[in-house]
């Protein structure tokens, strides 16, 4: 229900418009006290070209940043975690980018108020080439 | 190989020293591998345990530091209890909150009575931000029994130190805006205080796994 709504959205925005199709699924935002937070979900293109996703705002956060978990490999940091912000997220033709735990993230800094469990967070996503389409992610504690 | 084999009805005296060279061997092997079972059996530690053990336990270090009511807090309190200690931080979105439901799920896998000599400890390496309040609200938001700890960037660097943990600020843009990379493994502390098993980033994912390892520490 939730999915269909979402690949509506988007198909709505994106799909009809352009040769690119983007498909979005188990999407979510993450339940948790504090002013940080970061959204999942795995972006497919059916398209034959690459899609870039190039920003992401929302009303609820101050900033909203595409991130990657990463592991440090040198020194005494070695095996440490941290993030780094990506430029943009590349959703390759005929293929798919997941955002997950561990790995690429939404991270949404400066919550303006703290979120409920099974709301639903409004998400705008900004192409390359100036596309930008809404999703709403739902808060969840952990992964659907 | 170059001897010739001794023919039917040969010497007699050729025969005795042959044996003995084949059976004492064999009957030291047999001696050893059966001592060896025994000690396995009787001595050993047969069970396994999934995270990490450390080849040499050792009193895990103490530390004095500031917990989420903003009370003092000693590691050695804890004795009697597994303690299971990840130090992290509350603006991190991804890794932090990702173990601490890992442990969340292992702790509530336990039964009350376990659960009564478990204690999960986050430590914070984000000092500068990670007050007692903000502490609270985050640790309690897991399960109301995890404690949260924090104190001066000096104590909290005291403290990572012996425990193998390294952190630094990345992606400074401000004094408030950060991010800070940090070791992120768990590290189990059993009830006589020693330092026992440690796990790397993820593994905690396994319930359970961790549940039989905590068991074991209990029993051990």
């Amino acid at each position: 229900m939730g999915r269909s709504l979402l690949t509506l959205l988007v198909f709505l925005s994106v799909g009809l418009a352009s040769a690119q199709t983007l498909k979005l699924e188990g999407g979510w935002v993450r339940l948790i006290p504090g002013p940080t937070t970061a959204a999942y979900l795995t972006l497919s293109n059916r398209g034959s070209t690459p899609i870039r996703l190039v920003a992401v705002s929302s009303p609820v956060a101050a900033k909203v940043e595409m991130h990657e978990t990463v592991s440090m490999d040198h020194g005494e940091m070695a095996g440490a975690k941290g993030m780094r912000p990506v430029e943009a997220v590349v959703v390759p033709a005929k293929g798919q980018v997941e955002l997950k735990p561990g790995g690429m993230h939404l991270m949404m800094m400066g919550l303006k108020r703290p979120l409920k469990e099974g709301e639903k967070v409004l998400l705008i996503f900004k192409l390359e080439g100036g596309k930008t389409f809404l999703v709403t992610l739902p808060v969840r504690l952990e992964a659907p | 190989m170059t001897e010739p084999t001794p023919l039917p009805g040969g010497s007699p005296a050729d025969q005795p020293p042959r044996r003995r060279s084949f059976w004492l061997p064999l009957l030291l092997v047999l001696i050893l591998a059966g001592l060896g079972f025994l000690a396995y059996t009787r001595f050993a530690d047969r069970y396994q345990p999934y995270g990490t053990p450390l080849l040499n336990p050792r009193l895990a270090y103490d530390f004095n530091l500031i917990d989420n009511k903003g009370q003092p807090f000693r590691l050695s309190s804890q004795r009697g209890k597994v303690v299971l200690v990840f130090f992290g931080f509350v603006n991190c979105p991804d890794v932090c909150p990702t173990t601490l439901l890992e442990l969340k799920k292992v702790y509530q896998a336990l039964t009350p009575q376990e659960q009564k000599r478990v204690q999960v400890i986050l430590i914070s390496v984000d000092p500068d931000r990670d007050t007692p309040a903000v502490l609270d609200k985050y640790v309690t938001f897991f399960d109301p029994s995890f404690i949260g700890l924090t104190g001066t960037p000096a104590m909290i660097q005291e403290v990572a130190k012996p425990y193998g943990v390294f952190y630094q600020k990345s992606e400074i843009k401000s004094a408030k805006e950060y991010n800070v990379d940090h070791t992120a493994s768990t590290y189990l502390i059993d009830p006589k205080g020693q330092l026992r098993l440690i796990y790397g980033n993820g593994k905690p994912a396994e319930t359970q796994r961790m549940v039989q390892d905590v068991r074991w520490a209990l029993k051990n």
